[in-house]
């Protein structure tokens, strides 16, 4: 009854619409940069979050980091609504890749803050470079205690 | 809510059928919480557990690893059960869960389980401050440093169900229940080495400490490096000894009792070692004045694994394995008492007994713990009551001080002739009587060393004419 796994799974249907609800109001941020979520963009949001969490072995209760990183990065001069939800779906992707590979040694605001700063700086808005080059070398920086 | 006022409460006492999960079970078959519900109090401790993991990442993360998100989740449950735990009333309880903020019931969880916490480690102080003297390593470490660094690691609120914390607790008890956890495991390892301390405190420190190194001598090890429980090896000794009708306090057995105890257990029916065992240990609790109930039901638990220990022992021939006796000593120690001679009827009845056995070992017994003067032993000897190797096997019973005594007796003129000992012993010739040849037989192999210590008793009592 109270391993986590299925404790989570079995709930998660539970949380979802409230979870949907919380995602959409970002857009009242997001519009201002031209940037909104639909229900259905919500609810895909959801779904490769849940999936992210199961393949990197991490649970998250809330949808914090979701809400945070859609607040941080609908300001990107590199982000359009065409390809807003598969960017966010990366970005979440990449963030929860990051805590492992960093083992949880950087706070989420701070990660968060980096990854935007490398995507606008150095990436040039490469959801490609962020992932492959340059997250990779920030989490070595991390691990080492040289950041 | 609620109350539940850790004053009134036993310490210690926690019912440990008034699970969370088994509650709920019962209370949802019982139609008394609907599936509904179980799933609502589900939904809460979700709730919680994102309050412990922003607790416990320090606001810095919303998420952790399955792993340790796995790990708050047991704590936040141990913590619900531990509350749970404490309340004795079933219904209450029911209710109590159904209405009450899962969050509030956590909080005064959390707070018994503090108190519970402190209590303990009163109760860690105390065992330390009443620790056996002895030389084995793990009882020392666990008491001196492990339990005591499990109370600087543990951690209610995000480990509460963690037992090891990082620790060994390498001391075996005799009883431990490995399937609690987190301090209701420490509670009860230190209830259960308090008591066997308690037991143990019985019997001198000096018995205690020369019965693990006999332990030791008999299993070729060094006894301080190994993981043994004093308790048990001292309990079985002081029921078997009791066994041989000996003091309940005399945990030291010679090797000649062992030998007795092997014959009268061997001749028992098997049928017959329960109450043989039950009515020994009974002797020894009332001897011994043992009135605290959680000793007495110690003492009978380990009745049942005694039993099975001495089936097998019996079966196998290993009884000298379970019951410890004592190594054949050089220091002396007197057995002849100079002014006690027996009675002619009561030596007669002694050698019938003796005659009666078959194993050597078993007639150096019964003459080693009923003649008690130098006169009756020389008599034994005479009665032509052993043959051959028989006379050895008693000869190695007796200590230096005895060998001295029966020498200037048997060997007075001998002694006299020679300038030492150890000349009159090479100058011994067969062809005395017969026992007198197993004596000379038995002086010409024991060690130079041994020889010498003998020579030198011998001596101080010349001289002490």
């Amino acid at each position: 009854m109270w391993e986590i796994a299925a404790f989570t799974r079995d709930l998660a249907s539970i949380e979802e619409q409230t979870a949907v609800s919380a995602i959409l109001e970002t857009n009242l941020k997001a519009q201002k940069y031209g940037l909104a979520l639909s229900e259905k963009d919500a609810r895909e949001i959801m779904a490769s979050r849940n999936y992210v969490l199961k393949s990197l072995g991490r649970v998250e209760l809330g949808i914090d980091v979701i809400n945070k990183i859609i607040s941080v990065f609908c300001t990107s001069p590199y982000i359009n609504q065409s390809d807003y939800t598969v960017i966010i779906n990366d970005l979440v992707e990449g963030f929860y890749y990051m805590k492992n590979e960093t083992r949880d040694k950087v706070d989420d605001d701070d990660l968060i803050a980096l990854m935007k700063k490398y995507f606008d700086d150095r990436c040039h808005g490469s959801v490609e470079l962020l992932l492959n080059r340059e997250l990779g070398t920030l989490a070595r920086y991390i691990r080492e205690g040289r950041l | 809510m609620g109350t539940a006022n850790p004053l009134a409460i036993p310490m210690g006492g926690v019912n440990p059928r008034n699970n969370l999960f088994s509650l709920l079970q019962t209370a949802n078959r019982a139609g008394l919480v609907s599936e509904a519900e179980v799933q609502n109090i589900q939904v809460k401790i979700l709730d919680l557990l994102k309050d412990v993991i922003i607790s416990f990442t320090s606001n810095q993360s919303s998420s952790v690893t399955e792993e340790t998100a796995q790990n708050l989740l047991r704590s936040i449950i141990y913590c619900l059960d531990f509350y749970c735990m404490k309340m004795d009333d079933q219904p209450t309880l029911i209710q109590t869960l159904q209405s009450a903020d899962i969050k509030d019931i956590y909080k005064e969880g959390l707070e018994l389980l503090g108190l519970y916490v402190e209590e303990t480690k009163k109760l860690c102080r105390r065992v330390k401050a009443e620790k056996l003297a002895t030389g084995l390593i793990a009882y020392n470490t666990t008491i001196d440093k492990a339990i005591p660094d499990f109370f600087s690691g543990y951690d209610i609120r995000f480990q509460a169900h963690d037992s090891t914390a990082d620790i060994d607790i390498d001391y075996p008890l005799m009883f431990d229940d490995m399937n609690i956890k987190g301090i209701l495991y420490i509670r009860q390892y230190l209830e259960k080495l308090s008591l066997e301390n308690a037991f143990c405190r019985l019997f001198t420190p000096k018995d205690i400490e020369y019965l693990l190194k006999s332990y030791g001598r008999t299993y070729h090890i060094r006894y301080e490096d190994y993981l043994l429980n004093i308790c048990e090896i001292v309990l079985t000794n002081a029921i078997c000894s009791k066994m041989l009708d000996n003091p309940a306090s005399k945990i030291i057995i010679s090797p000649a009792e062992g030998s007795m105890l092997k014959g009268d257990l061997n001749r028992a029916a098997p049928e017959e070692l329960p109450s043989i065992i039950k009515r020994a240990a009974n002797k020894m609790i009332a001897e011994l004045s043992i009135t605290e109930p959680a000793i007495i039901d110690y003492v009978h638990r380990y009745e049942a694994e005694l039993l099975a220990r001495l089936k097998s022992a019996l079966q196998h021939d290993t009884l000298s394995k379970l019951v410890i006796t004592t190594a054949v000593s050089n220091t002396p120690e007197m057995t002849f008492d100079p002014g006690k001679k027996m009675d002619n009827h009561r030596f007669r009845l002694l050698v019938q007994r003796v005659l009666n056995c078959t194993e050597p070992s078993e007639k150096a017994g019964i003459i080693m713990t009923n003649i008690t003067s130098v006169t009756d032993f020389i008599d034994i000897l005479k009665a032509d009551c052993l043959f051959d190797d028989e006379y050895l096997t008693l000869f190695e019973q007796l200590g230096d001080l005895e060998i001295s005594v029966l020498l200037r007796i048997v060997f007075c003129e001998e002694l006299r002739a020679a300038g030492s000992l150890e000349d009159a012993v090479a100058g011994l010739s067969k062809g005395y009587i017969d026992w007198k040849d197993q004596l000379i037989m038995f002086l010409q192999n024991i060690s130079p060393y041994r020889l010498k210590t003998i020579a030198a008793l011998i001596e101080s009592q010349e001289s002490g004419q």
